[in-house]
């Protein structure tokens, strides 16, 4: 906290106006950010997905080889994890980004999930190709329900903004 | 008629919450209007350094943008507000009395009030309740400055405490009797 700016307080109210304390909300806010988070977790997903693919169907790998595509999967299984926090914690998505963002991420798990399916088929064959599709589908069934439940809640608050509009007639448009 | 006009301000407060919590930009413009002067006020009786109640209201706001999508009941959010800010106090007051250089009162570091403008004899009296306040216990001082300076209602001040009304309703009773006993303390001093 910084102590050294000017201070405007006195006892009757507060030194920073509505419009400086949303300044600095603003970054908070930025969908801009939000976006830049959610590319680097579909980010993580393509390079998690396709190096384990490749890794998985590729044989008689050597140790270093090994090695290093279980760093690129950490790596992308990292990003994935930040971009879970930042996005629940620190620049959290409300209502209606949610949905826009958990229908993304059904989409490009979908995508991704199918790509490294048939990669995994037609490079491993029939059991390498049969646990790609199952880890897909945990991917997309998981964004699924995500998506689901966003617009759930979002459908909800829609709902209360228009008894509370309808109710009270507060001349705002549902 | 009194409680028709507060139902509808209770509405009009909830529709502002629940708009933010869809992502109406515009919607949070309305919503610090409506409760950072509260807000401040609440966190000023607390911590009566105007640089720090600042800082420590621009605080709850980062919290409030943080955790409103998972506010789940909108119409509480004034409770809700109120109990962020006042573990933003006491995540504050802990670390000043972690600091063996701190001014052990905060009240005299303030910075002068604009005497041109304000009444001089009301600026004193305000300026004793808030020298006499900063003499409370954390715990007295707070009731006080959630329900007679936020202008909360003894149930959400209740909630926000996590106490019992009735708790409420007795550290009310003693901060007063307290906040008097140094109001005419002072009195017979001068």
């Amino acid at each position: 906290m910084d102590d050294s700016r000017t201070n405007r307080s006195t006892h009757d109210g507060p030194g920073r106006s509505t419009d400086e304390v949303l300044a600095v909300l603003d970054r908070e806010l930025s969908w801009s950010d939000r976006l830049r988070y959610l590319a680097v977790g579909l980010a993580g997903l393509v390079v998690a997905a396709i190096s384990a693919s490749l890794w998985a169907t590729e044989p008689a790998l050597p140790l270093r080889t090994r090695l290093a595509f279980a760093g690129i999967v950490l790596l992308g299984v990292a990003w994935m994890a930040l971009a879970a926090y930042v996005l629940t914690r620190r620049r959290p998505l409300y209502g209606t980004d949610r949905v826009l963002a958990t229908g993304l991420a059904v989409v490009a798990t979908s995508l991704v999930g199918i790509a490294t399916t048939v990669i995994a088929g037609i490079r491993g064959g029939v059991l390498p190709g049969l646990i790609a599709g199952a880890v897909t589908t945990a991917f997309v069934v998981t964004s699924a329900v995500l998506h689901l439940a966003a617009r759930r809640r979002r459908d909800a608050l829609l709902a209360r903004r228009r008894e509370l509009v309808r109710r009270h007639n507060l001349g705002q448009q549902p | 008629m009194a409680t028709a006009a507060a139902d509808e301000r209770a509405a009009m407060d909830e529709l502002v919450v629940v708009r933010c919590q869809l992502g109406e930009r515009a919607a949070f413009g309305e919503l610090v209007d409506r409760w950072h002067r509260p807000l401040w006020s609440f966190v000023h009786r607390m911590v009566p350094n105007p640089a720090r109640s600042d800082d420590l209201a621009q605080e709850t706001w980062l919290r409030v943008v943080r955790g409103l999508p998972g506010l789940a009941a909108p119409d509480r959010f004034g409770a809700w507000l109120f109990t962020l800010a006042r573990r933003a106090v006491y995540d504050e007051l802990r670390q000043s009395y972690r600091q063996v250089d701190s001014d052990p009162l905060p009240a005299a570091e303030e910075s002068g009030p604009d005497t041109g403008t304000d009444d001089f004899g009301r600026l004193l009296d305000r300026l004793e309740l808030q020298s006499a306040l900063a003499e409370l216990e954390p715990r007295e001082r707070e009731v006080v400055a959630l329900f007679h300076f936020a202008d909360l209602p003894l149930s959400d001040v209740a909630e926000i405490l996590a106490v019992p009304p009735g708790t409420v309703k007795s550290r009310l009773h003693r901060a007063r009797q307290q906040l008097s006993a140094v109001l005419h303390h002072d009195e017979e001093t001068d």
